[in-house]
């Protein structure tokens, strides 16, 4: 059925922003982290989102709808911000220069409250495919 | 003897209900409403994906078709992929004050024409019970 179809569709869209906002999340927390696992400081996490076809490519209607997809979680291959912080335990002990993460904390704001927008935008879907199915029960009433 | 459904009033004028013509092209139009549903759902889902371009079904021509009691074919619409309009840096082309309008507009028409052939089934079922209410 088309409704319940349209409603995976949206909740891929859910999934897909709360992925992108759990990674905000992540890289707001750790705007000045200097150790991770993998060494240096921490490097901002962006999802990539790619459209994929719901049914199979042959029908023209299933072919035209999609849902989305994280592809991949990529690491920013932006440099680290230098900062001079002799005083700070992972200074270079020779210059004195700290690498910071490369997140921008004005940017992950932006970036979340797109995220938002982009949720809302979903549940707005939603609510209108609900409110469609409830009214098509009311047929035989 | 009757040989055909219908009333002849005083002017003459015989009126036949033609409820399966009717049915018929609301059916086809409720059916196409779901399918532009679904797809204006899908570019709001797709809001942030890079490259995606909106898609939308074109169903003007065979709404008309369908009204006029001629043969449906469900190959009659058209699925849309809108190529000028807003670009973001990602070239994505989904507009979301463009898509919300439409999908309201989309879901409020749907269930109108819900509402519509409930109340149809109701007047059948109303002369079907000869008046008496169901």
């Amino acid at each position: 059925m088309s409704l319940l179809k349209s409603m995976d569709i949206v909740a891929s869209g859910l999934h897909a922003q709360r992925v992108r906002l759990n990674l905000i999340s992540s890289n707001l927390a750790n705007a000045n982290t200097t150790r991770t696992k993998e060494g240096g400081p921490y490097r901002r996490l962006d999802p990539v989102f790619t459209a994929v076809s719901t049914g199979d490519a042959s029908n023209e209607f299933e072919a035209a709808l999609k849902r989305v997809q994280v592809d991949a979680i990529k690491p920013d291959p932006t440099p680290f911000a230098e900062v001079y912080d002799p005083s700070h335990p992972d200074a270079d002990p020779t210059t004195g220069i700290v690498a910071m993460p490369n997140v921008n904390i004005m940017e992950e704001m932006v970036n979340m409250v797109t995220a938002t927008r982009s949720y809302e935008a979903n549940v707005t879907a939603f609510e209108a495919l609900k409110q469609m199915a409830m009214k098509a029960m009311e047929i035989g009433r | 003897m009757m040989d055909k459904v219908g009333t002849t009033f005083a002017g003459g004028i015989n009126v036949t209900i033609k409820f399966d013509n009717a049915s018929a092209a609301l059916e086809a139009s409720l059916d196409l409403r779901l399918q532009r549903q679904a797809l204006l759902t899908a570019n709001l889902t797709n809001i942030d994906t890079p490259n995606y371009r909106p898609v939308d079904l074109k169903f003007q021509g065979f709404l008309t078709e369908a009204a006029d009691g001629s043969p449906t074919s469900k190959e009659a619409h058209e699925i849309m992929t809108m190529t000028e309009g807003v670009e973001t840096l990602d070239g994505n082309g989904v507009d979301l004050d463009t898509q919300l309008v439409k999908l309201s507009d989309n879901a409020t028409r749907y269930n109108v024409q819900l509402e519509l052939m409930r109340r149809q089934l109701a007047i059948l079922r109303y002369a079907a019970g000869m008046g008496s209410g169901g």
